[in-house]
């Protein structure tokens, strides 16, 4: 609504859908987000952390995820993420739709071949 | 939901951050830690984190977005910078605000009293739907021959003819034109007969209102029959008062003026019946009129025109369309009456009989009918001031703009976009009037009370601060926000950036030789506070006239009592004992220089007359001759002081039986007898000889109404001659020596002493009762006068402010001007010629403008035709007083300033 002027984030839906895919693991916090994404993909994606807490507060205000304090293994209170059943549904979605694109780029690729 | 989420995150801005910090840190925190898992030292571990996180700005700021709605955001930024600003200037603050509070105040008070006295509806059902069949509120009987023209009041026989037939009309009500004083007994309590109030009304009357009992029921037509049981409905406020509030009372009996009335229902507790006043003590039904009036029945006289008609349209019907059925059933049922040989003039006045159909929404109102020209004059006034209160406020706001000039300047330097920073400013004006409008609707519950204790004591009219006035002032204090915050928004709107950030020392040169903002603010206000002056002045001496007019009586040291005989039981043949006896017992009262007796006094509200004829006098063609009758007791002149022209007084000779003898007063003389002596001259009511009554005596003309009519032709007749219902009913009338308020207890108890039996009502003076006549006028001399005032204070404030400012602003100039030599007197005139150009452009708009709104109120004005050169030049004479007051202070400034000191601050 308001915030549509902003200046628009071309890979906003794909950061959505690997937080999304992430919390569907478990609850986790924001720095835990970017180092799951980091590790499963080797360092190829890396998260830009700036944008990753707007974008953690964007879908909890979308009701996507929500959010509470909690304590970590060390004693630190930090804010758990989890998935929403709104969410879960975004989540089927999302991945649905990125399947689709990437099997319809892959098909471009292998026809070029 | 997640609007409220946001909401919550709009509100609660700083609180968020806070969180999001902490997430923020621990995320650094943790990066860190891995860093230095991976073999860096702590410090260049937390230098990596902190790169590799980016701005950590942005993110706060991206994520306080994302947590709420932007635009609000920026309001609560907004409000939050206003408060602070506020806070840092209390004097300021302090000022607005209490200007702001006069002008709001004044105008919720006012609204307040219009909205209890000319807008409120009645607490019935779907009131929109009723209608009156007169919007008058005189109240009585006519007998005789059918009214012609607009029918205010109708007989028993049309009453029912009408509601008989298929009109647009769901249901038609009558009620008796006025209620009676009647004596009450509650049995099984050991109190003596109290009086009450009686109203009958017809059995469909509850139900044509749209009103149900409270308790137990209302009359119903059933209750209407002679065969019906009395039965009697009682206000909430009778119930509570006298039958203490019990349910069981329903049921029980009270004896009305002698007969037994069952009690069977309670009224609502707001309701007051379809006349807006003190609710009647008793709803009768119709058919008791002669129980309630002690008086023979009006019910079956077919000339007695004795009911007022209240009806309730069926659903989509107009008043148009219902008024004019009705008139068509009434003129047939006319033409049948008169039958066949229907004379053409008879049938030309049919033709011109017709009913006259008013919005009965808001019920008959005497105060509506008083005070809604006054009123309507008032809010004129409170808007002028608030207006005015405006105008000073948007004077402060522009003031500090241009001391702001720099800040603002830079903050569009830095980006703000223009329309933020109009924004901004607009967001103070409207903290500004929201926090004057609180001060004003708490000031105006005082000012409300106050001008309603001037209206009324009794008539169910509140002015509170109810929702509508309330909701009035919120729309009032937005308005005025705006209004005063556009000055300065303007002003910020069209600043010119480089100007702004360069120096700002020094005379303006755009200033010179043309008015300003804030200059063109102080004319306004000027010339508006002239108008309210004269409006003010002109008022009082309307007052004043009406006050110190001489109407032919003396109403100093009078003391008045009316007496009621009727409901002791006193019948014609003898009440003439009674009355002589009550005035031979208060003529030797110790405190009494005379006494009299009449039926009523000057000022009173009441009128009797007749139609009759002077012997030798031939009417014109179409002359009704007609004159009003006051049955008087003996020693009249020197007890009212209206003085004796001729011949000799009423006195205890013209009893019953003696020659039918009266006084007439000198418009009497005028009209009739202009070339004929009056004292032995006859006129008489009827057509027998033998019932023409000689003139014995010519009393001065005395106004008994409206002062702004003449005099009428006036019979003063012997109240102990006289044995028909006239005499049953009468008002003792004595000239005291002392206070007549002191001689009160004794002249009740004197009544008391001749007969127990006899109510008496509160004694009051012949002057209040002159007084209560004057009330609308008073009301508007002492509120345009009171906010006269008022603006005038805020015009003054307003020119100090620019004069103030204006002296700051040219200091240097000062200071150079008598470094080079000019006298302090210069620097004084020089401000003074300011203020008095100032002042004479304002006084020159204002005249005008007051010549053509004393043309709007002259209607309320008596003894001046239109602005007077005194009101007018004592306006202005006070108005530059205070003008000349405002100035001196800071024109005593200028002349102070210390040439070196001033240079020395370039």
């Amino acid at each position: 609504m308001l915030r549509r002027h902003r200046k628009p984030d071309h890979l906003q839906g794909t950061l959505d859908l690997l937080v999304l895919k992430t919390l569907s693991r478990g609850p986790q916090h924001g720095y835990g987000i970017a180092t799951h994404i980091e590790q499963i993909t080797g360092d190829v994606l890396r998260v830009e952390e700036g944008s990753l807490y707007p974008a953690l507060h964007r879908m909890e205000q979308s009701g996507w995820i929500s959010a509470s304090w909690s304590l970590t293994a060390n004693n630190r209170r930090a804010r758990l993420y989890r998935l929403s059943r709104a969410g879960e549904k975004r989540l089927a979605e999302e991945e649905a739709k990125w399947n689709r694109l990437t099997a319809a780029v892959g098909k471009v690729l292998s026809y070029a071949q | 939901m997640s609007w409220l989420r946001r909401l919550r995150g709009t509100v609660f801005g700083r609180g968020s951050d806070a969180a999001f910090d902490e997430e923020m840190r621990f995320h650094l925190d943790e990066r860190t830690a891995e860093y230095v898992r991976r073999g860096m030292t702590p410090e260049e571990a937390r230098h990596a984190a902190l790169r590799r996180f980016g701005s950590t700005a942005l993110a706060r700021e991206q994520t306080r977005d994302a947590d709420s709605f932007r635009a609000l955001g920026d309001v609560g930024r907004d409000l939050r910078y206003a408060v602070r600003l506020l806070v840092k200037n209390p004097g300021f603050a302090a000022i607005a605000i209490l200007t702001l509070a006069i002008g709001i105040g004044a105008n919720t008070a006012i609204f307040s009293l219009v909205n209890g006295l000319l807008l409120n509806r009645l607490p019935v059902r779907e009131p929109d739907r009723l209608v009156l069949f007169t919007s008058e509120t005189g109240e009585g009987t006519s007998t005789g021959s059918p009214p012609t023209g607009a029918w205010p009041r109708f007989s028993t026989e049309v009453y029912r003819h009408l509601a008989s037939q298929p009109l647009p009309l769901e249901s038609l009500a009558a009620v008796r034109s006025g209620p009676s004083t009647v004596s009450v007994r509650l049995p099984g309590e050991q109190t003596i007969a109290e009086r009450a109030v009686a109203h009958p009304v017809s059995g469909n009357y509850f139900a044509t209102l749209g009103v149900s009992a409270a308790i137990g029921r209302t009359l119903q037509p059933d209750d209407e029959p002679p065969s019906a049981a009395p039965v009697a409905v009682v206000s909430d406020g009778y119930w509570r008062q006298q039958l203490h509030a019990d349910r069981q009372a329903i049921g029980t009996i009270a004896i009305v003026n002698g007969t037994a009335f069952t009690i069977v229902g309670v009224t609502p507790r707001d309701f007051f019946g379809e006349r807006v006043r003190r609710a009647p003590d008793f709803w009768v039904p119709l058919t008791l009129q002669p129980v309630i009036e002690l008086r023979p029945s009006f019910v079956t006289q077919n000339d007695a025109y004795w009911l007022n008609l209240v009806g309730r349209l069926r659903p989509g019907a107009t008043r148009t369309e219902a008024a004019r059925a009705t008139t068509l059933a009434l003129q047939a049922f006319l033409r049948t009456a008169a039958g066949a040989n229907l004379s053409a003039d008879r049938a030309r006045e049919i033709q011109e009989s017709h009913v006259e159909l008013f919005d009965g929404s808001g019920g008959v109102s005497g105060l509506r009918l008083q005070y809604s020209e006054p009123l309507r004059i008032l809010v004129a006034v409170v808007a002028l001031v608030l207006l005015i209160a405006c105008a000073n406020v948007g004077n402060l706001l522009l003031t500090r703009a241009a001391a702001r000039q720099r800040e603002i300047s830079v903050r569009l330097a830095l980006g703000a976009g223009r329309g933020r920073l109009i924004r901004q400013l607009l967001t103070e004006s409207l903290l500004l009037a929201t926090l004057g409008g609180i001060a004003g609707v708490l000031a105006a519950r005082w000012v409300a009370a106050a001008l309603l204790a001037l209206v009324s004591r009794t008539a169910p009219v509140a002015a509170t601060v109810s929702g509508p006035v309330l909701l009035f002032t919120v729309i009032v204090t937005t308005i005025a926000g705006l209004l005063f915050g556009l000055a300065p928004a303007a002003y910020a709107g069209r600043l010119d950036l480089v100007g702004g950030l360069k120096s700002r020392i020094g005379a303006d040169p755009a200033r010179r030789g043309r008015l300003g903002a804030a200059e063109t603010l102080v004319v306004a206000q000027i010339a508006a506070s002239l108008v309210l002056l004269v409006g003010a002045s002109l008022f009082a001496r309307s007052l004043i006239n009406l006050q110190r007019q001489p109407y032919g009586f003396d109403e100093e040291h009078v003391l008045l009592a009316r007496y009621n005989p009727r409901l002791a039981g006193y019948k014609s043949e003898t009440i003439a004992a009674l009355h002589r006896r009550i005035h031979e017992r208060l003529a030797a009262l110790p405190d009494v220089r005379s006494a009299t007796l009449n039926t009523y006094s000057p000022f009173s509200g009441s009128t009797s007359s007749n139609s009759g004829h002077v012997r030798g006098y031939t009417p014109k063609p179409d002359e009704n001759v007609q004159f009003e009758m006051v049955f008087v007791g003996p020693d009249y002149p020197e007890t009212l002081g209206i003085s004796l022209r001729a011949g000799r007084a009423l006195d205890r000779r013209d009893a019953a039986g003696a020659p039918r003898v009266a006084m007439v007063n000198e418009t009497f003389v005028r009209t009739y007898l202009a070339h004929d002596p009056a004292i032995g001259h006859r006129f008489g009511f009827d057509d027998k000889p033998e019932n023409d009554i000689e003139i014995v005596g010519v009393l001065a003309d005395a106004q008994f109404h409206n002062p702004k009519e003449p005099v009428a032709p006036i019979t003063f007749l012997p109240l102990m001659q006289e044995a028909s219902q006239f005499a049953l009913q009468a008002e003792a009338v004595v000239r005291t020596k002392g206070d007549p308020v002191t001689a009160a207890n004794e002249l009740r108890r004197a009544i008391g002493d001749v007969d127990p039996n006899v109510p008496v009502n509160d004694p009051r003076p012949l002057r209040d009762q002159v007084n209560d006549n004057f009330s609308s006028a008073r009301l508007a001399a002492r509120f345009v006068g009171f906010f006269g005032a008022m603006a005038l204070l805020l015009a003054s404030v307003g020119l100090y402010g620019v004069v103030s400012q204006g002296v700051a602003r040219r200091t240097t100039e000062i200071g150079v001007r008598l470094a080079l030599g000019a006298q302090r007197r210069d620097v004084l005139w020089m401000v003074f010629r300011d203020t008095i150009v100032l002042v004479a452009i304002g006084v020159g708009v204002g005249v005008p403008i007051s010549f053509a709104a004393a043309r709007l109120i002259s209607s309320q004005l008596f003894g001046l035709g239109t602005v007077d050169g005194s009101s007018l030049s004592l306006s202005i004479g006070v108005l530059v007083s205070v003008a000349a007051i405002a100035a001196a202070v800071p024109a005593q400034r200028a002349a102070r300033v210390d040439p070196m000191f001033a240079l020395r601050a370039e």
